[in-house]
């Protein structure tokens, strides 16, 4: 054996054994995915959602593994998913293709557990009406936003108004998209936005938008805000266990995350969670099929 | 001087061996879980004629000033090679023609331009999950009765991922005339760059 082939081999071995101890066994709890949509980023989602999701850990007695998923990657990933967190187009899609069901609706803002989306102009503008927007500049969400895509793109289409042909859209890159919407039509990038009616009521709320600034001249109708569903691999004993669990938390209820105690739901940005019924998204699916939108496109 | 006090002290067969030792730990030692990739990148791709290269630039302009999202073109040497690509998944839109899908195919054309269309379309859901979207405004002449038709050809991945992309390139669809073609062709063709091509007709038709 020659002298490197030994120095190696002495290597190998003090690389690869130990004079600790191993440590001791860990009991290993059951691991549950639950795939939280990206809202804005996806470092705003987890730090939003870690908090309830330990707090669901803890009470369980098993491990809830947080996992931001772009909208554009969610149905990708739902099959790798236990519970999802997402908007209702994202729900409607999911349960029409992979039979998750609804858990709960997520209250938030004014309207509880709805949202809206509108089309907004700056308060001084001249445009009043859907016909005026012809020829004019608009700003679109994400394309998988009820609230500052599907809804708009529906008012525009019921109005007459083709955004291929009559208006000069764009979408914002990166992430916060549904602020840049706003900012966008408040700065000229844009003479019109396809505005989220709770981004932009929880913007006048920290002011970072006045009151008055923008004008609705479009609204589209209440549909349901966030929902929080379960796939078809949870038996159905943890899945009402989830759910009562997520019923039940007050503003009062606090979790521990990182060495800090937060309450759970103000962390969250969501002021409670409600029960919700599948017939109540029918609504979101009716604007799809107007619009050609998942899961009804046809091309 | 460290250096060369290393060397002077380190002969160069040690040195190597050091190096082994060195390449071997860390080989040893755990990896770190790969970075999750952020965003989605769409590729266009294109065989390697001019036209093509400037359609493909065409399309990718336009999905990035109007979605914000992250494109990218790949020019292929063949078609051959640009369906190996395309059946790895690794092209998610590009433009073809009736004549040469079918040839793709192995299959039969018909003796009607649309039926010959509705064919391609047809089989290339049913065995490539590609979806055919609108006819591009330009024929290549084959016979008086069968012209070929071209048309944006997407991946039903990136349909379902990027709902809006179909109703836009459609509407590119409907802005490209044969007469629109040939001038984008002979200017291909005369050397200009594809991207500079691409921007200046998307200007002229008020797309971006």
């Amino acid at each position: 054996m020659s002298p490197l082939f030994r120095l190696v081999l002495a290597v190998i071995c003090l690389t690869s054994l130990s004079c600790k101890k191993p440590p001791p066994e860990k009991t290993v709890l059951p691991t549950y995915r639950i795939g939280y949509m990206v809202c804005n980023s996806e470092e705003e989602t987890l730090a939003r959602f870690k908090p309830l999701t330990a707090y669901l850990s803890a009470k369980l007695g098993v491990t809830f593994e947080p996992v931001a998923i772009d909208t554009i990657n969610f149905m990708q990933e739902v099959e790798t998913l236990d519970f999802t967190h997402s908007n209702s187009l994202l729900y409607v899609m999911m349960h029409r293709l992979h039979g998750v069901e609804a858990l709960t609706g997520e209250k938030a803002g004014s309207l509880g557990t709805l949202s809206q989306g509108a089309i907004a102009v700056p308060q001084e503008s001249s445009i009043h009406t859907l016909a005026d927007l012809k020829g004019k500049t608009l700003l679109f969400g994400p394309m998988f936003a009820p609230t500052t895509y599907l809804t708009q793109l529906d008012l525009l289409l019921q109005g007459g108004i083709d955004p291929e042909e009559d208006l000069a859209y764009s979408i914002p890159t990166g992430s916060f998209k549904h602020e840049k919407v706003i900012y966008g039509v408040l700065f000229g990038k844009a003479e019109a936005g396809a505005v989220p009616m709770l981004d932009l009521e929880r913007m006048i709320q920290t002011g970072k938008v006045e009151p008055n600034a923008l004008r609705v001249i479009a609204m589209g109708a209440p549909i349901p805000y966030c929902t929080f569903g379960v796939t078809q691999r949870v038996d159905e004993k943890l899945a009402r266990t989830v759910k009562e669990l997520l019923l039940g938390l007050t503003k009062e209820d606090t979790a521990a995350i990182d060495g800090e105690v937060v309450r759970i739901l103000d962390t969250a940005l969501v002021d409670g969670y409600e029960e919700v019924d599948d017939s109540a998204y029918d609504s979101v699916r009716a604007m799809a099929k107007r619009t050609n939108m998942p899961p009804y496109q046809n091309y | 001087m460290v250096e060369r006090l290393y060397h002077r002290l380190i002969g160069e067969k040690m040195r190597q061996r050091i190096f082994l030792i060195f390449l071997i730990a860390a080989c040893l030692l755990p990896s770190r879980a790969a970075e999750a990739c952020v965003g989605r990148i769409i590729h266009i791709g294109a065989a390697n004629s001019p036209a093509e290269r400037v359609l493909s630039e065409i399309i990718a302009l336009l999905i990035a000033e109007r979605t914000g999202t992250t494109v990218k073109t790949m020019t292929f040497d063949t078609h051959t090679a640009l369906y190996d690509a395309i059946r790895a998944g690794e092209i998610g839109i590009f433009t073809e023609n009736t004549t040469r899908a079918l040839e793709v195919l192995g299959s039969p054309g018909t003796e009607n331009t649309q039926d010959t269309y509705d064919l391609a379309k047809q089989l290339y859901r049913e065995k490539l999950n590609l979806v055919w979207l609108d006819v591009l405004g330009l024929t290549v002449d084959k016979t008086p009765n069968n012209q070929a038709k071209n048309a944006i050809v997407i991946s039903n991945e990136i349909l379902s991922a990027f709902p809006g992309i179909p109703r836009l390139l459609n509407k590119l669809a409907q802005k490209i005339s044969e007469d629109d073609y040939i001038g984008l062709v002979q200017t291909a063709n005369s050397g200009d760059d594809p991207k500079t091509i691409a921007r200046t007709f998307l200007n002229s038709k008020k797309l971006i």
